[in-house]
């Protein structure tokens, strides 16, 4: 069953007492809200996702709520918990809906140690999938969501996610988070997407999320090989500039952007070190996004 | 009076995953022990065991996971320890003295085994305190503690000073130069608990077995909050079960506990120990201890409240009249430590503060922003 097929009254209901399941493939999350902006964007973005039934367990039981405060009817405020605790202070009300999303990351970025966590997007197409390290502001999350809309199937946006036996990548399939200047980008490029309600003056910015490509979402259990690991980076003046990335600078570029190599250990070392030396590598710098699709079509990533 | 979710978890310590009834089981201790601080300990042990691959997948996904919280912390303590023990000898002390969580990792203790705390804790001499804290500032080591009150308290009432953090590594240090706090009157004369110190290289030791197991009841037992207190009460399951084989051990125990006044702490212990995982000790030396309990009333109160705050706190097993149980812990642990007038002063204090964080919201008396997401 599809989150899709439950009714919105009943979702309305489920959702206020925790008890609506969705299953991301590589962990199962139930939400807990009573907050009808958050419930309403999250039944959207999420409408492709399988349900978790309420027998089956769930990984990680996340909630949105305002916090017991008196601050609640003055300048309120939102907080999220993971079983309970609260792991960062609270945000503005405004912020609720990403503040979901950070949580649901952070999360799997504090516990999910079965696998090796990338900040980073990644796509695949003909099974050959390309990672796109990056900080935040290199324009990676424009790219993701052009590609993803563009003939390419979308794994993350924002976390990539290793098996540390196969190397292979796994899904982990999530409306992808689009901030400031790209958001209109976004929507004049693909006017059919969904994007949610923008929240204004994050940490990032203005932040809006845009709902993943069903197809991604049918295959959030279709693992894949790693074909390239590429650094992009936008810059206004160049259309697509294309640069070697020698090995140890991309292990660098990949170890810096983990979340857990370092818990990982030993394992973590070996599965990014694998990664890198059977990837092909490349950096990048661009403003033309229809270069960079054609870029990645030809396959060409050796000097 | 155990919930069925607190005796799962003792089954769990105990190596007896077939208990587990169900995967919706499954994902509830695995809330509860996370909760506790416990699950790397139970990871630890399950995964040990030679039916390890038999376990559903969704419980070995957790029990993996955490488990390398475990491993890691350990790596840490033994990085810290040697970075430690270079350092201070200089500072006039011969040797480092670790404590607790530390210390049960460097000893190689099964109580260490998937042990996880948020500090490493060290034990000083008082003489040597400034020299050594001044030392440490000069390599990296910071007081995040600026609120005034709380410098005031820790140096004036409490038996250690204002926790340290690594600059780069972040690490948590306590620096301590007794096991409780000076202004409870109670603070026991610290040789007799590190006369007879282990030796684990030239320059880092532990206490005895007997220190080491008395020192933990004293600190279950003196806390006032007791949300880890069931991981607290294994421990000293643990230890009993580790140490009664070196036949010396529980003679030691009593004489030292006799010697410092604690005899209370190590009666409760084998109490509760005995109550919650029936750990095992020899008939004689357990009446002995059990004649250090005290008077029915008192004793009728004191099991009513452990036998509800040693068990998991968690909203899925919370035992009825848990509130007031905490509620009452919490008096108590002020109450043995602080005498009436500081106590009273302590209080209006924190009520001043949840005050002001219930009308702004938490977060209002924080300097820092380092905490959003």
């Amino acid at each position: 069953m599809k989150i899709q097929q439950i009714t919105w009254p009943h979702f309305r209901h489920d959702c206020s007492r925790g008890n609506i399941g969705v299953d991301l493939g590589v962990a199962a999350f139930r939400l807990q809200t009573s907050l009808p902006d958050v419930q309403k964007i999250f039944y959207q973005l999420y409408a492709d996702y399988a349900v978790v039934e309420h027998h089956q367990p769930s990984d990680f039981q996340v909630a949105v709520s305002l916090p017991n405060s008196l601050r609640r009817w003055l300048q309120a405020q939102v907080s999220f918990s993971l079983d309970g605790h609260s792991p960062f202070l609270p945000l503005p009300r405004s912020q609720a809906y990403p503040l979901l999303e950070w949580g649901m990351n952070w999360c799997m970025a504090s516990y999910r140690h079965n696998y090796l966590l990338i900040h980073a997007a990644v796509l695949e197409k003909n099974n050959e999938a390309i990672i796109f390290p990056a900080p935040p502001g290199s324009g990676k999350s424009t790219l993701c969501a052009y590609l993803a809309h563009s003939g390419w199937r979308l794994l993350s946006d924002e976390m990539t996610v290793i098996n540390l036996d196969t190397g292979l990548v796994h899904p982990f399939v999530r409306p992808i988070c689009l901030k400031n200047d790209a958001i209109d980008l976004v929507k004049t490029w693909f006017p059919t997407v969904v994007v949610s309600n923008i929240a204004r003056d994050t940490a990032k910015g203005d932040v809006a999320h845009v709902k993943p490509p069903a197809a991604s979402v049918i295959d959030i259990n279709k693992t894949a090989k790693i074909r390239a690991i590429i650094l992009p980076q936008y810059s206004a003046s160049v259309p697509l500039d294309i640069y070697a990335l020698n090995k140890c600078d991309a292990y660098e570029a990949l170890s810096r952007n983990t979340f857990n190599e370092g818990i990982l250990g030993i394992d973590g070392f070996k599965t990014l070190s694998r990664l890198v030396e059977q990837a092909d590598t490349a950096e990048i710098q661009y403003n033309d996004l229809s270069k960079v699709a054609e870029f990645l079509d030809e396959g060409q990533f050796k000097p | 009076m155990k919930t069925v979710l607190t005796a799962k978890l003792v089954a769990l310590l105990n190596g007896h995953p077939e208990e587990i009834e169900n995967a919706l089981q499954w994902e509830y201790v695995i809330r509860v022990a996370r909760d506790a601080a416990i699950l790397p300990r139970i990871a630890h042990f399950l995964l040990a065991a030679k039916q390890a691959n038999a376990l559903p997948k969704y419980a070995l996904d957790h029990l993996l996971a955490a488990k390398r919280h475990g491993e890691l912390l350990a790596q840490q303590v033994r990085f810290e320890a040697t970075e430690l023990s270079r350092l201070l000898p200089e500072a006039g002390q011969d040797d480092m003295l670790f404590l607790k969580g530390a210390a049960y990792i460097l000893a190689g203790y099964k109580v260490g085994y998937g042990r996880v705390f948020a500090d490493i804790d060290l034990l000083v001499t008082k003489r040597s305190l400034t020299q050594i804290e001044r030392k440490l500032l000069a390599y990296g080591w910071f007081t995040e503690t600026t609120d005034e009150y709380e410098q005031k308290y820790y140096r004036q009432w409490a038996h250690e000073i204002p926790p340290l953090r690594h600059i780069g590594r972040g690490t948590l240090l306590d620096v301590h130069h007794n096991i409780v706090p000076i202004i409870s009157g109670n603070a026991p004369q610290i040789e007799l608990f590190t006369h007879n110190r282990r030796r684990l290289t030239h320059s880092v030791c532990i206490l005895s077995p007997a220190s080491m197991l008395l020192h933990s009841a004293i600190h279950l037992f003196y806390q006032e909050e007791y949300h880890r207190g069931f991981r607290d009460i294994s421990d000293l399951h643990l230890m009993f079960c580790e140490f009664a084989d070196d036949a010396d051990f529980l003679s030691q125990l009593i004489t030292l506990a006799q010697q410092t006044h604690f005899t209370l702490e190590l009666a409760l212990a084998v109490r509760y120990t005995g109550q919650m995982f029936d750990t095992p000790l020899p008939q004689v030396q357990a009446q002995q201890i059990a004649g250090f309990l005290p008077t029915r009333l008192k004793l009728v109160l004191l099991d009513w409240m452990f036998s509800r705050v040693l068990q998991p706190h968690h909203p899925l097993c919370q035992v009825p009249g848990l509130t007031v149980a905490n509620a009452l812990a919490l008096f108590r642990g002020h109450w043995i430590k602080m005498p009436l007038h500081i106590l009273i002063k302590h209080t209006a204090y924190k009520t001043y503060r949840s005050v002001v964080n219930l009308i702004a919201g938490k977060g209002a008396l924080v300097k820092s922003t380092k905490n959003h997401p």
